[in-house]
């Protein structure tokens, strides 16, 4: 890894546009601007390391100067990185080749909350729950509540195709967006149709979404948003193992009772996660199902979706254990409850049809125990995001004690990784569900899409012939320079 | 699984260095959109000055002193990570290696000299109306003392008097204390511990000679400072005997019993209330202050601020901001009051002499700020 040193003239043409203020070179940001919330460069910093550095960092405070230091960067061959708000798991924030950062942070502003047709028009640096506390106080909410909401932007729900803990019911980021303002890399801004739902011919709007910066940055969206339900119920449910709680879930999902979440822990995570962070100590797959909106119709649905678990042998354990995983939900991202260093780990979640997802999660926990459970990797799971074909497999590896060596343990989570994605693409899942491709899966991209890939690369190339956006992610290598 | 070694062990910067749970909170960070300016960062920046990748110098400390030490980050964090204190022991490292701001040694040299940074003047007795009357007699026996502190006397005297004129006429009788002597909060904030101690300790001996076993505050930064910076911080210890309790509870107690009279005002201005700096980090009685504003200017026209209550977000005049990083101090206060206009108010009250202060000095968008203490005694009966 690099840094790409930007020519001075290149970095005054930088700095005429958005001022000095908003350019830096300084040590301390460049650092900062290195790692993000993936495993890899957090490690290389923590053992001394240096991940690769962008050159400078680049905050523009309209779309006017996004387009022009697109077209700058352009001319110059200067790789470009677009950054949100940083906390994406895949290395898709990282400088790998150097060139610069635009941080769109300073695109902040609510543009419009129109409660007629319920949607908003933000820019796409604002804060998450910032975005979402906002549409609150008109008892409106943006129906995305992704376990990043504190710190992700909306654009950076947009870019990886991100899932909320709620997409059951609403859908995923992808399925909230009306239109898009995307500037693209030769500094051409373009806004897409201002509805989704339309035949007037193909939907590009979707080019953009799960593109990671690769094909341009989004600058502005519009989403769809909601009226605060009049309740939310919660309940949890044991079942004795995994394949019981998926046909439940599944049975939910076929007769289209419209839950809001239904999370299903492995047993292995109902021991320790839920134990640890809930202080529940079950034995079983615990199953948390949660349906809202009107409180008679919500009811109704809750009452069927307990007809199904019951008649599956599921003992409810009632509204409580419920009520008190959607109130701490996300604590479980709270150090020390979330997986940090010195451990090594890796969320190698997935998604298929009803069909095939247990299987997938048992060929892969028998891949990862069986490969390396002699070192110590343990493997758990848990089902979250689902839809009416299937559901997605939100599975982890841990290590405790990772290889002191540096290259030792990115050479050993590498492999890790390799087993479970060609397990999970051997028996017909996706290679990511909701976290995005990145730097982590670039690698995969080609299996994952076989034929249709070079079809991909074409259009890369079409959008990005100089190939400064966001080079080495999503499978789009840096073009020669 | 033992991947989550043992924590007690972990120092919270190691914790925090990583985890961006609390991003949406930081004022700092939301005003500068840098994030190099954002919880995370400043406990990556130290750790990266401990694994010897960055080093402390003028660049690295400009960082370490942007931060508000408003302690939101901390009262947003469900494993309550004490991520602010952490930053205070860092300046006070960057200042023991002579490389902070060189604001802050001016800032040293005033409170030493002077127990306050804004004049070349020791702490004196009180004297209502801005030093222009004769002191009011002390009571002999009050019980209770009012911490009027370098801001009040010098940044918000007329509030002082208010506050004291209100008091009274709900028959509480207090003895101003402290009046013009730093708390030792902005000391401690910017790694100045020498003096932070040094500045508390004089506060203590001033309450103990007082008699008093009631200590009134005017806002929430000296609850916080008595309450917390004083024996975790600093390590001084609050006499027992002495309770700590804001002016505005005492007043919103008497409003709510009838002993304290309020002529409403012909008011139909809609208006907020800004939390004062460092409010989320204290248990308060939030509604108090509200029903006070609510008794001159009326329920019918408040308007809440986004970033009010728990999330409050200061106005700038916090952490030594208007000294070590002045366009973040003015970013901040600037927000509070777009955050006010996008209500719809055009009147923004506050207690805090300081708040008050810094506010007032940035009116760009026609909002209006205003002394609750103040508004109140103009509207007392009788």
């Amino acid at each position: 890894m690099t840094d790409l040193a930007l020519r001075e003239e290149t970095l005054r043409q930088i700095e005429s546009v958005v001022g000095p203020a908003h350019v830096s070179t300084r040590e301390t940001d460049r650092l900062i601007y290195s790692v993000d919330a993936y495993w890899m460069p957090q490690m290389w910093l923590d053992r001394g390391g240096k991940p690769a550095q962008a050159a400078a960092i680049v905050s523009p405070g309209s779309v006017e100067e996004v387009s022009k230091l697109l077209a700058i960067a352009n001319a110059a061959r200067v790789p470009v990185v677009p950054w949100g708000g940083g906390s994406g798991t895949q290395g898709g924030a990282l400088p790998i080749h150097g060139g610069v950062i635009i941080d769109l942070k300073r695109l902040n502003r609510i543009v419009e909350i129109n409660e007629n047709s319920l949607f908003v028009t933000a820019q796409a640096g604002i804060n998450g729950t910032e975005l979402e506390w906002a549409l609150n106080e008109r008892g409106l909410t943006l129906p995305h509540y992704p376990a990043s909401a504190n710190c992700a932007t909306l654009g950076g729900y947009l870019a990886p195709r991100g899932s909320g803990t709620i997409s059951t019911k609403y859908g995923k980021a992808e399925d909230l967006v009306m239109s898009l303002e995307v500037v693209l890399p030769d500094g051409r801004v373009l806004r897409t149709p201002s509805v989704p739902n339309h035949a007037s011919g193909p939907d590009f709007m979707r080019l953009f979404l799960g593109s990671e910066g690769t094909f341009g940055i989004m600058t502005e969206a519009t989403m769809r948003i909601t009226r605060l339900p009049e309740t939310r119920l919660f309940r949890a449910v044991l079942f004795k193992d995994v394949a019981t709680g998926l046909e439940a879930g599944r049975r939910m999902m076929v007769d289209r009772l419209d839950p809001l979440v239904i999370r299903m822990y492995d047993p292995h995570s109902t021991g320790l996660l839920v134990k640890r962070v809930l202080g529940y100590e079950l034995s079983g797959a615990y199953m948390i199902i949660g349906f809202d909106g009107w409180r008679d119709i919500a009811a109704a649905q809750e009452t069927r979706a307990r007809a199904i678990c019951d008649a599956l042998g599921a003992r409810d354990l009632g509204r409580e254990p419920g009520e008190r995983w959607w109130n701490h939900r996300y604590d479980f991202y709270y150090p020390p409850h979330t997986l940090h260093l010195p451990a090594m780990y890796g969320t190698v979640e997935t998604v298929s049809t009803f069909d095939r997802i247990e299987a997938i999660y048992h060929a892969k926990k028998a891949a990862i125990v069986g490969e390396f459970g002699h070192l110590g990797v343990e493997y758990i799971g848990h089902f979250s995001h689902w839809f009416p074909w299937g559901a997605s497999l939100y599975d982890r590896f841990l290590l405790s004690s990772a290889p002191a060596d540096p290259m030792e343990a990115q050479a050993l989570h590498d492999r890790i990784w390799d087993v479970a994605v060609k397990t999970s693409l051997a028996h017909g899942g996706m290679i990511n569900e909701h976290h995005g491709v990145g730097l982590k899966l670039s690698r995969f991209m080609a299996a994952q899409y076989g034929s249709a890939w070079p079809l991909l690369e074409a259009i890369k190339r079409a959008i990005d012939p100089n190939g400064i956006m966001n080079p080495g992610k999503v499978g789009f290598e840096a073009a020669p320079r | 699984m033992s991947a989550t070694p043992d924590q007690a062990a972990v120092p919270t910067t190691e914790n925090c260095r990583f985890c961006w749970m609390c991003r949406h909170v930081c004022p700092v960070g939301l005003v500068t959109s840098r994030e190099t300016l954002t919880p995370h960062a400043w406990a990556l920046t130290i750790e990266s000055v401990k694994r010897k990748q960055l080093t402390w110098n003028r660049e690295t400390a400009d960082v370490m002193f942007a931060c508000a030490d408003c302690g939101l980050c901390r009262s947003h964090c469900v494993t309550d990570q004490p991520l602010p204190d952490a930053i205070a022991e860092a300046r006070a490292e960057v200042v023991n290696r002579g490389v902070a701001p060189e604001v802050v040694a001016e800032i040293d040299r005033k409170l030493r000299a002077h127990a306050n940074p804004y004049v070349a003047e020791a702490p004196a007795p009180y004297s209502p109306g801005l030093k222009t009357r004769p002191p009011s007699p002390r009571p002999p026996s009050a019980g209770v003392a009012l911490f009027v502190g370098d801001t009040g006397h010098h940044l918000g005297a007329r509030s002082v008097d208010a506050a004291i004129k209100l008091l009274r006429a709900t028959g509480v009788e207090v003895v101003p204390i402290c009046s013009g002597r730093s708390s030792g909060l902005l000391a401690n904030s910017l790694g100045l511990k020498a003096t932070a101690e040094a500045l508390g300790r004089a506060v203590l001996e001033e309450v103990e000679a007082s008699g008093a076993k009631e200590l009134l505050v005017l806002a929430p930064a000296d609850r916080w400072t008595f309450e917390y910076v004083y024996p975790q911080r600093l390590g001084l210890r609050w006499p027992a005997t002495v309770v700590v309790r804001e002016a505005t509870e005492v007043l919103a107690g008497a409003l709510a019993e009838g002993r304290l009279k309020i002529e409403p005002g012909h008011h139909d201005a809609p208006y907020a209330y800004h939390d004062p700096c460092h409010s989320p980090r204290v248990a308060r009685e939030r509604p108090a202050p509200r029903a006070l504003v609510a008794s001159v200017l009326g329920a019918s026209s408040a308007r809440n601020l986004l970033w009010r209550e728990h999330r409050a977000h200061p106005c700038g005049a916090i952490g030594g901001l208007e000294f070590t990083s002045p366009a973040i101090a003015r970013q901040l206060a600037t927000a509070r009051l777009r955050d006010a206009s996008n209500v719809g108010a055009r009147v923004l009250v506050t207690e805090d002499p300081a708040c008050l202060a810094h506010l007032g000095g940035h009116q760009p968008n026609g909002v209006t700020v205003s002394s609750l203490y103040e508004l109140l005694a103009d509207r007392l009966r009788g």
